[in-house]
């Protein structure tokens, strides 16, 4: 497949979806019009991507701020990302908050705590 | 399965739900395994639905907080005005109204500044800001900025009343502040600053300009006009505790305040001298005419102005508590 590449705007995250690196970036906060524009090529992209047994996926997000459409495709990403994990994809996510914000650390406990692939929430270094 | 829509997902679980019982129709029943793989999938949204309840009230949550953190860096009338919608948030949307404008600064502060650590001086004007600022808002101000030591308030925007009422309200604000300083001037002392500080006030009142000035990228909600350049010269050229009002601002208050003659101040920026006026303090406030009579032993004190008591009515007071004491039994 091909890399995914998403441009970020003022309201919507870069994403970046690699195949060679293995590595998919969310990079900034997210509360656009139409949060199906954004994450929907992304979530079937994913189908794409996993079609090999065993595809490991490193999995960055630096994305502080999400608006309720963004949080709902969000979980369902989670959801699909969880399911690639029990059908034995390498699936690993670090989720970055910025230093001291417990506030932001606790809305990403509360995204994960479906999880069970390993994830960790990180304070981003100032 | 695409995301081509925000609930496809759910969508697509009622389609199938509904394709069971249009399909078990006639039957009039559906089988286990079916309705088992319904209940589970309605038990993932459920969860999920939960999820997002308790994400978007923390969202919501972090966003109350942030706009609390905001609103402490814009005047609450104006903060007010921005989150009600009534503001528009663009420059150019200004109006031309007569407002009261105050300017303050503190007497040789920066002079003293220079020579103290940063940590003390910052508790001082923080000290000093924090109690100013309570008076402005008590006495309905809306605070433009602080520059400094030096504080620009104006009356008047957005909550209009009536123009005597804006000029009112300026002078009886820096008449407490005035006061207040007096009071903290041991504070202060405490706090290392090591001259009492004084406050220079100046206060005009006129037509301006009031709204959005600056940029699209960032803008002020501020005044700009003639009156706010007199404000600001009659705040430099007060002396120490001083209050100087201009002429409109004097026509407005000269019924309730104590003021010193007119004269002719030779501003910065005014072809013309500008008549002005000190402020000396409410009439009743006045030393000159505050007629008192104490007598702790019997529990008196009454402070009157005479300029302002009928014959009439003192009559009256002391007919009220002739009644008033005869019906206590306490008293011989």
């Amino acid at each position: 497949m091909k890399k995914l590449h998403i441009e970020g705007t003022r309201y919507s995250p870069r994403i970046e979806l690699d195949p060679e690196t293995r590595t998919l970036l969310i990079e900034g906060d997210s509360y656009p019009e139409n949060a199906v524009d954004v994450y929907g090529p992304l979530i079937t992209a994913l189908d794409e991507y996993f079609e090999q047994p065993n595809t490991p996926l490193n999995i960055k997000m630096l994305s502080f701020f999400q608006n309720t459409s963004s949080s709902k495709m969000i979980t369902d990403m989670l959801a699909k990302l969880q399911r690639f994990f029990d059908q034995g994809h390498p699936v690993e996510l670090t989720w970055f908050y910025p230093s001291d914000d417990l506030e932001i650390k606790d809305t990403f406990e509360l995204f994960l705590e479906d999880a069970s692939f390993p994830y960790s929430i990180t304070q981003l270094e100032e | 399965m695409g995301q081509n829509d925000l609930f496809g997902k759910e969508q697509e679980l009622l389609d199938r739900a509904k394709a069971l019982l249009e399909s078990h129709k006639s039957e009039g029943c559906v089988t286990i395994e079916d309705f088992q793989a319904l209940a589970t999938a309605y038990s993932e949204l459920l969860k999920q639905s939960s999820q997002l309840t308790r994400l978007s009230d923390k969202q919501q949550k972090r966003m109350n907080t942030l706009m609390d953190r905001l609103s402490r860096y814009v005047p609450p009338p104006i903060y007010k005005k921005i989150t009600s919608g009534k503001e528009k948030v663009e420059t150019g949307t200004t109006r031309r109204v007569k407002l009261s404008i105050f300017f303050s600064d503190i007497k040789g502060f920066s002079w003293h500044s220079t020579k103290m650590e940063g940590e003390a001086l910052t508790a001082i004007l923080n000290s000093y800001l924090e109690e100013m600022t309570h008076i402005i808002f008590k006495h309905g101000g809306t605070l433009d900025k602080y520059i400094g030591d030096a504080i620009v308030v104006f009356f008047g925007d957005p909550d209009f009343s009536s123009d005597a009422e804006h000029a009112r309200r300026a002078v009886m604000m820096a008449l407490e502040m005035r006061q207040r300083m007096t009071e903290l001037q041991h504070k202060w002392f405490e706090l290392g600053f090591p001259e009492p500080l004084h406050i220079r006030m100046g206060i005009s009142t006129g037509f301006v300009n009031v709204g959005n000035f600056g940029s699209s990228e960032h803008m002020d909600y501020t005044v700009i006009g003639a009156p706010v350049n007199m404000a600001a010269r009659l705040q430099a050229e007060a002396a120490e505790d001083q209050i100087l009002i201009s002429h409109e601002t004097w026509s407005f208050v000269k019924d309730v305040l104590d003021c010193t003659e007119g004269r002719y101040y030779d501003l910065k920026g005014f072809y013309n001298p500008v008549l002005a006026y000190e402020v000396k303090g409410l009439k009743l406030q006045s030393p000159e005419r505050q007629r008192v009579i104490e007598d702790d032993s019997s529990g008196i004190y009454l402070r009157y102005d005479p300029q302002k008591l009928s014959r009439d009515t003192l009559l009256d007071i002391i007919h009220k508590l002739e009644n008033d004491l005869s019906g206590d039994p306490s008293i011989e």
